[in-house]
């Protein structure tokens, strides 16, 4: 375990341990509460450094989420929370304890794979790992009942796991992890592999139980969408750190800037970036073969702007799109790397 | 309550997985049929069934009695008749055509008339291990009757000889006892030719010898002072005889002086006229010189006769002296030549006296060996009885039993069992150690692989407790497969008697520790394999060495000390005691249960390590 050292606790936005937290954020009522204080956590392979002086705080309750490119370090942080490892230093703690039997007993964790027994109908699993938490008889039976009917198993108590759909044995194996109502949910992955109709089935199913148990949970991930959809609290993870942390919307705001892009005929986009570099008073103005990318804090108030240069020099607007940053957009920034291709050349962590 | 849950959940997975399930049930029966036939075989049975070439090289008596020892018990296929067939037998067994050739050399039956081991040459196929030894057994046991058989007539042979040697005997005996009469005799004799001998004196005669010896030395030495009383009486009577010549050469002078004188005179009285006066004193004086001249010259005629007397008397004496001389030298020869005689008498006596003594002594070691051969002719009686004895009591015993003098005789105790009968204990071990090794880990790997493991990992549930009950439930899900095993072995093979509860109980209870000591090494198995076939090998890795070192398939008494060690200290073997202990000898030895529960302990503690171990990796 690593070495007793308090977490600190972020008492203002900018002692928060990352450059965003609490940024537009209403000032709070009481003390925060933690379920996860993590403060210089540092697990060290051979000739690999997984994470290093690793620092979070999630709050209790809520979905707070993990996003990162494999090999980023979530699972290991993952790995490190639940106990399967133990960290080579810093301090951990979990709803204000260490790492013990007893904090194990108040995690639920719903591995990216599915994790119970195929050969087990959907209720003889949930029995076996509410047994496992202590949870038996009658209390077990209506815990398994009402969690099938929540995550609309209720049809399928009696069917063998291996039988169901991709779907529900996510399902399963995210009421598998519920048997023991625990305080902090940890979903590793939890729609990697599912089709994206079943993956916002399970989002929902995410957002009710959240709300329903008023467990913490944490997600890892790296779809954004799905971190965006699901998490109130975001941290970006990359090469073991935190990268960035806060809310979606602190998080985008970290990119700042709406983009516009236009393509045009005839695209003769080397004689137009000057001109609207001169005369827009655009943060940025960027021209490929394909187009130009105008970079602004408002895109719409410079639309006829851009427009009239263009007509001015006869190049016809074709297409004419105003983006704004998404997490990607953020997490790109932030790391100069891409969240689907992840951190080359290092294992998933 | 988790343990019911666990039981539960593995007897589930067990039961819906059909194949496996089946496996679980029809494979031990399976495994126990196959093997009920081919170790179905009575082990009282003596033939030897293999085939054998036999290459005869020397067609003697003494072959021909060892090819008719072994053609009772193994077919033996003839090649003598071929050229070379020493070499064409070595290459038929080793392209394993035949398991073995016999060859036997040429010069085999002389060698043993010469009373030379004679060697015979077995060839094995040694690649066919559970025969080759029972050949070689077999082989060395046809030696070792053909060698009993020839042994025997050479020793009935012996024995006619050694009765022979024992009429010797018996009519030397005769020879010695006479022999020793007559040294006794003879050493009476020469007792009493001793005392004689030594009651002669030589003292007397010596003595006289002495007495001739000394007064023949006083008598030579008056000889010697005789003989030099002449020599000095001749020497004076020379000195008388000189003197003599010098008085008659004085008186003969004198006498011409007194003739010259007279001469003188008688002139003298011529010149002088006697008869003038004046002269007649003269004449007077001369006539009275002539006168005394003539007188003087008588006197000294007179001397020169006395002298001349007295010489021849000298002479006289003189010769007579010699004579004397020549008498005392003739006694003085004869001395000389007796004390020669004496001395030589001296000496014979000396030598007879001496011979005397080495005849004394020569007397005392012919009677001293006289003793001997009469102490040694006793002795020499004796042994000659004690051998008579020994070569009784050795001819009166059985030659057989000379050659052999233990007869192996041995009695099987389970006659009527087959091999199956006394492999079935450990059979029922064995494979309820494949069972649990193979089901423990390789369905823990399953649940490891599926995740459903690292839920027990994130759980509160510790490692130990989690590995009790994981070898425990599984103990418990395998424990019909113990059940079944019994059944059949007592139902369809008769191993033990099923109403015997306590026994059935004992060995119940010493399969259910093995079982939960191998699951618990299973479980160990299981948390370092990454899949299903690497527990599966691992598994078989761990259990065929222990098939190997429980003593089943390879004795312990032929293994190496250290593996004989290795091979008792695993749990398959106290397991296989037991079971032996309980089915084949109806003598239930619980001490293992000691052993089988140390390792229940070990086991389990080594499984839970290895999960803890295990738990953070991938």
């Amino acid at each position: 375990m690593a070495k007793a050292k308090k977490p600190r606790t972020p008492a203002s936005p900018e002692e928060s341990p990352n450059p965003v937290a609490g940024q537009g954020a209403p000032a709070p009522q009481k003390p925060p509460s933690f379920a996860v204080q993590a403060a210089d956590i540092s697990k060290i392979y051979p000739k690999k450094v997984t994470l290093f002086n690793f620092t979070i705080e999630i709050p209790e309750g809520g979905v707070f989420g993990l996003l990162g490119p494999n090999g980023a370090g979530k699972s290991t942080f993952i790995r490190i929370l639940t106990g399967l490892e133990g960290p080579d230093s810093g301090t951990l703690l979990i709803f204000g304890q260490r790492p013990s039997p007893q904090s194990r007993k108040l995690i639920g964790l719903a591995p990216q794979e599915n994790s119970f027994h195929p050969l087990l109908t959907c209720m003889e699993n949930l029995l076996y790992y509410g047994e496992l938490y202590g949870v038996g008889g009658k209390e077990a039976k209506e815990r398994a009942q009402s969690l099938l009917s929540q995550l609309g198993l209720a049809e399928k108590k009696h069917a063998q796991a291996a039988f169901l759909s991709g779907g529900m044995k996510r399902r399963l194996n995210l009421a598998c992890a519920l048997m023991h109502r625990p305080r902090l949910l940890i979903l590793d992955e939890p729609t990697t592999g599912l089709d994206p109709y079943t993956r916002r089935q399970l989002w929902e199913t995410v957002t009710r139980i959240a709300a329903e148990t008023g467990a913490t949970v944490v997600l890892t991930t790296h779809y954004m969408e799905e971190a965006e959809a699901l998490c109130g609290k975001i941290a970006f993870i990359n090469k073991g750190q935190v990268a960035a942390y806060g809310s979606p919307r602190e998080l985008k705001k970290l990119a700042g800037r709406e983009l516009l892009r236009l393509k045009s005929i005839p695209g003769d986009y080397a004689k137009i970036e000057p001109l609207l570099k001169k005369s827009i008073g655009a943060e940025s103005v960027t021209s490929t073969e394909h187009g130009i990318v105008v970079e602004t804090e408002d895109a719409s108030r410079l639309v006829p702007d851009i427009t009239r240069i263009f007509s001015e020099n006869s190049e016809n607007i074709v297409e004419l799109v105003v983006s704004r940053p998404s997490l990607e957009d953020v997490f790109l920034k932030l790391t100069g790397a891409n969240l689907k291709e992840g951190t080359k050349n290092e294992a998933s962590g | 309550m988790k343990l019911l849950a666990e039981i539960g959940k593995d007897g589930k997975n067990f039961l819906r997985e059909r194949r496996t399930l089946m496996l679980l049930v029809a494979a031990p029966l399976i495994v126990l049929l196959i093997l009920s036939g081919v170790f179905g075989k009575g082990t009282s049975e003596s033939t030897l069934p293999v085939s054998m070439g036999l290459c005869d090289l020397d067609r003697s008596n003494a072959s021909s009695l060892f090819i008719g020892y072994i053609s009772g018990h193994a077919d033996i296929r003839e090649f003598s008749h071929m050229g070379d067939c020493p070499s064409y037998l070595r290459t038929q067994v080793s392209q394993g055509r035949l398991s073995a050739a016999i060859i036997i050399p040429k010069g085999f039956g002389n060698g043993i008339a010469r009373g030379e081991s004679q060697n015979i040459t077995v060839l094995l196929d040694n690649s066919r291990v559970q025969i080759s030894p029972s050949i070689e057994a077999f082989m060395k046991a046809a030696a070792q009757g053909t060698g009993q058989e020839i042994g025997t007539r050479f020793i009935l042979n012996v024995w006619s000889r050694l009765d022979e040697a024992d009429a010797r005997l018996a009519e030397l005996s005769v020879d010695v006892s006479a022999s020793r009469e007559k040294a006794v005799e003879m050493q009476a004799k020469i007792s009493s030719t001793y005392s004689e001998l030594a009651a002669l004196d030589f003292s007397s005669p010596a003595r006289e010898l002495d007495a001739a010896g000394s007064a023949l030395d006083g008598a030579e030495a008056e000889l010697l002072s005789a003989q030099s009383n002449l020599t000095l009486m001749q020497g004076r009577l020379a000195s008388y005889e000189s003197e003599l010549e010098s008085t008659e050469s004085d008186l003969i002078r004198l006498k011409g002086l007194l003739d010259n004188m007279s001469l003188s005179i008688s002139t003298a009285l011529l010149v002088a006229d006697c008869s003038n006066p004046l002269f007649i004193p003269y004449c007077a004086s001369l006539h009275s010189m002539d006168a005394t001249v003539s007188t003087a010259s008588l006197e000294v005629d007179e001397r020169l006769g006395k002298v001349n007397a007295t010489r021849a008397e000298l002479s006289e004496i003189n010769r007579t002296m010699e004579d004397f001389r020549g008498n005392i030298d003739a006694s003085l020869g004869g001395a000389d030549e007796l004390r020669a005689r004496i001395s030589s008498m001296e000496g014979f006596m000396a030598e007879l006296e001496e011979s005397r003594g080495e005849s004394l002594r020569m007397m005392e070691e012919i009677n001293s060996s006289a003793s001997q051969i009469v102490s040694k002719s006793g002795e020499l009686q004796e042994l000659i009885s004690q051998s008579r004895a020994q070569i009784g009591e050795i001819t009166s015993r059985d030659a057989l039993s000379v050659i052999s003098p233990i007869i192996f005789s041995s009695e099987n105790m389970f006659q009527s069992r087959t091999f199956f009968d006394f492999l079935l204990p450990s059979l029922i071990a064995l494979i309820l150690m494949f069972v649990s090794l193979f089901l423990s880990s390789t369905s823990l790997v399953r649940e490891k692989n599926m995740m459903a493991l690292e839920r027990v990992y994130v759980s509160q549930v510790p490692l130990w407790e989690y590995a009790l009950i994981k070898s425990t439930s599984y103990t418990i899900v395998l424990f019909p497969e113990i059940l079944l095993l019994l059944l059949t072995a007592s139902l369809a093979y008769g191993a033990f008697p099923l109403a015997d509860l306590g026994l059935t109980a004992f060995l119940c209870s010493a399969l259910f520790l093995m079982l939960f000591a191998f699951n618990s090494l299973g479980i160990a198995v299981a948390a370092f394999s990454e899949s299903e076939a690497t527990a599966f090998l691992a598994s078989l890795v761990i259990g065929l060495p222990l098939l190997f070192m429980s003593g089943i398939l390879f004795p312990f008494e032929f293994m190496p000390a250290p593996m004989v060690a290795l091979g008792k200290a695993t749990p398959l073997t106290p397991t296989i005691t037991a079971m032996q202990s309980g089915i084949l000898y109806a003598s239930p030895d619980f001490s293992v249960f000691w052993t089988l529960a140390a390792y229940c302990i070990v086991l389990v503690a080594a499984a839970a390590g290895a999960l803890y171990y295990t738990r953070g990796r991938k």
